[in-house]
């Protein structure tokens, strides 16, 4: 198990180390940065001068050497807009974000886990149908569309909650709904296909018929092996929460990680967009790896890999 | 039973083939479909209700935008752009996908670790953030949009390949074929390929209506298709302004949007039933 996790982190470090390269390559792409830190009519001089005291006159493999040193020490660099570090901008801002994905997806799984269990075991009832057809509707939905749909309804025809701002816990409920019908859409219907699957097989009828009642049998033979699966969608939605969230919170001007994101690409502050990206990958695997070693004890028959 | 299953096309196929036919017949015959110009402006005829609210017109049934543009012409021109991307975004990362699953999964060593570490290294962005990203470097423009497209998706189709060649390696028609003496080529695209296509395929449906989601996301934030080109997308970044009074505007584009990823999910799903029912 312990060298299942080392090799596990050890792709974590070579994953991490391939997304900051990606980034570096793509901020080269993007142009000089000079040209928006300084005004138009700068003399070339006092730019080149710049370009120098940022070392971007310097080779380029001694840049990306010096980009991997600073990284380590924790520098993405500035701010272009801000002049603050870029990291401390986005761990300013993370809270917001995982409260957002946190509360929309422990909304989702609460809702969307019961109404698959409960639409696998009733199977083609009215409450499967309007589950499957809830969740083939929430799949095709994009999630902003969704959300400035709720702003007309709850915001702008019924004044019960606020559209934008991230203060109060009333301006959490509209986008916290937004993304959590994005996941539920997703979670509940692997949890239907999950369970309907076990529920076919035999030893969930031997469990019957050994005369066990209905709600262990759920319980001890029915979720406890759809459980794979599920974890595996929960474990996907967290990293499409997180793309959700760059969407949903521009819809909503929630102030987290997203915006943020989606404001340094609008004025092209590229060492905000590099951190919230590393950030995220950081996070994201993080994630997995947890994810990963849940299965490892769910599942005895993955640790053999 | 079996047999039976293979005919029949369900409610749920024939439900995502209507969709998708209408759909694909409005993007084809746009120009004789639509009532209006999408871009012609009119600028008295701003914001005009759709047709059965009081201040509605007959001729613009889905109302206007803020320049008098037909809100109904616009969609259906829309769905051009929608389409156009996603197809050719589809094909050519579900070509390239597919042949670095392939020969990952066939070649194994370092060809396999070059590549699957890439697909990790790919999958460790959140796809939005990602083609955000991408987006932002290289410009707005359909070109850029489609390649945006491949570089987060090619990934799915390359670990579906992989997985599946894996399996399919040591059948004994491919040892055949390769104690045959047969190019490793050959084997590849002859024996294996047309033994794994079908995941894939399911695959490639279900991510058309992925990538059209993208692109109107990407067009909502400003950073997709360019404005001068109707898209569905653009259009509810327009009408986010006038939520408050012109709900028209965010309302009709979304549900075309919404229609047809279900055609697409639809098809896909009926796809994988039909071609696999073990999935």
């Amino acid at each position: 198990m312990l060298s299942y996790i080392a090799r596990r982190i050890a792709l974590i470090v070579l994953v991490l180390w391939g997304v900051l390269t990606i980034v570096f390559v793509l901020q080269h792409l993007s142009g000089d940065p000079t040209d928006l830190l300084l005004p138009v009519d700068t003399p070339e001089y006092l730019r080149q001068e710049l370009r120098h005291h940022m070392g971007l006159d310097l080779p380029l493999p001694v840049q990306y050497l010096r980009f991997v040193t600073s990284l380590l020490r924790g520098n993405v660099g500035d701010s272009y807009k801000h002049r603050i570090p870029a990291l401390a901008l986005v761990f300013e801002r993370l809270p917001k974000t995982m409260l957002l994905t946190g509360v929309s997806l422990a909304v989702a799984i609460l809702l969307s886990i019961p109404l698959g269990v409960i639409a696998a075991i009733y199977r083609n009832s009215w409450i499967d149908a309007l589950a499957t057809g809830f969740s083939l509707i929430g799949q095709a939905t994009p999630v902003y569309w969704l959300g400035l749909l709720l702003i007309m309804l709850f915001s702008v025809k019924l004044h019960w909650l606020p559209s934008m701002g991230g203060g109060s816990a009333k301006a959490l409920i509209l986008p916290a709904a937004t993304l959590a019908v994005y996941s539920m859409a997703r979670i509940m219907r692997t949890t239907r296909a999950a369970v309907l699957e076990v529920l076919n097989e035999e030893h969930v009828r031997v469990a019957r018929g050994k005369g066990l009642t209905e709600r262990v049998v759920l319980v001890k033979h029915v979720l406890r092996n759809a459980a794979v699966p599920i974890v595996t969608i929960i474990g996907l939605q967290m990293g499409g929460l997180l793309g959700g969230a760059v969407i949903t919170e521009t819809v909503f001007s929630w102030p987290g990680v997203g915006r943020l994101a989606v404001n340094a690409v609008y004025s092209r502050d590229f060492p905000v967009v590099q951190a919230v990206t590393l950030v995220v990958a950081f996070l994201f695997s993080g994630i997995n790896l947890v994810l990963d070693v849940l299965y490892a004890v769910l599942n005895p028959r993955i640790r053999l890999n | 039973m079996k047999h039976k299953r293979k005919l029949r096309l369900g409610a749920k196929g024939a439900t995502g083939f209507a969709i998708l036919g209408v759909v694909v017949f409005v993007a084809v015959f746009a120009p004789y479909v639509s009532p209006h110009d999408p871009n012609q402006q009119d600028l008295r005829n701003g914001l005009r209700p759709p047709a059965w609210e009081v201040q509605g017109e007959m001729s613009h049934l889905l109302g206007t935008d803020r320049l008098g543009r037909d809100i109904l012409s616009r969609i259906i021109f829309g769905s051009r752009v929608s389409l156009m991307v996603a197809v050719v975004s589809v094909v050519f990362s579900g070509v390239l996908g597919t042949v670095l699953g392939l020969f990952a999964g066939y070649l194994g060593r370092v060809v396999e670790n070059v590549v699957m570490r890439t697909v990790d290294i790919v999958l460790a962005v959140p796809f939005m953030l990602l083609a955000l990203v991408v987006m932002s470097v290289l410009g707005k423009s359909l070109t850029n949009l489609i390649l945006v497209f491949v570089v987060v998706t090619w990934v799915q189709y390359a670990r579906v390949a992989f997985a599946q060649t894996l399996e399919v390696r040591e059948k004994e028609f491919v040892l055949a074929s390769r104690a045959i003496g047969a190019f490793g080529l050959r084997t590849m695209f002859l024996h294996i390929l047309p033994n794994i296509q079908s995941p894939l395929i399911v695959v490639a449906t279900l991510n058309l209506g992925l990538v059209i989601l993208m692109e109107s996301g990407l067009s909502f934030l400003g950073l997709g298709t360019p404005p001068e080109i109707p898209s569905w997308g653009g259009m509810l970044q327009d009408g986010r302004s006038y939520l408050n009074f012109a709900w028209w505007l965010t309302t009709f584009p979304g549900v075309a949007i919404v229609l047809t990823v279900m055609g697409f999910n639809l098809v896909g799903d009926w796809l994988r039933d039909r071609l696999d029912p073990k999935i």
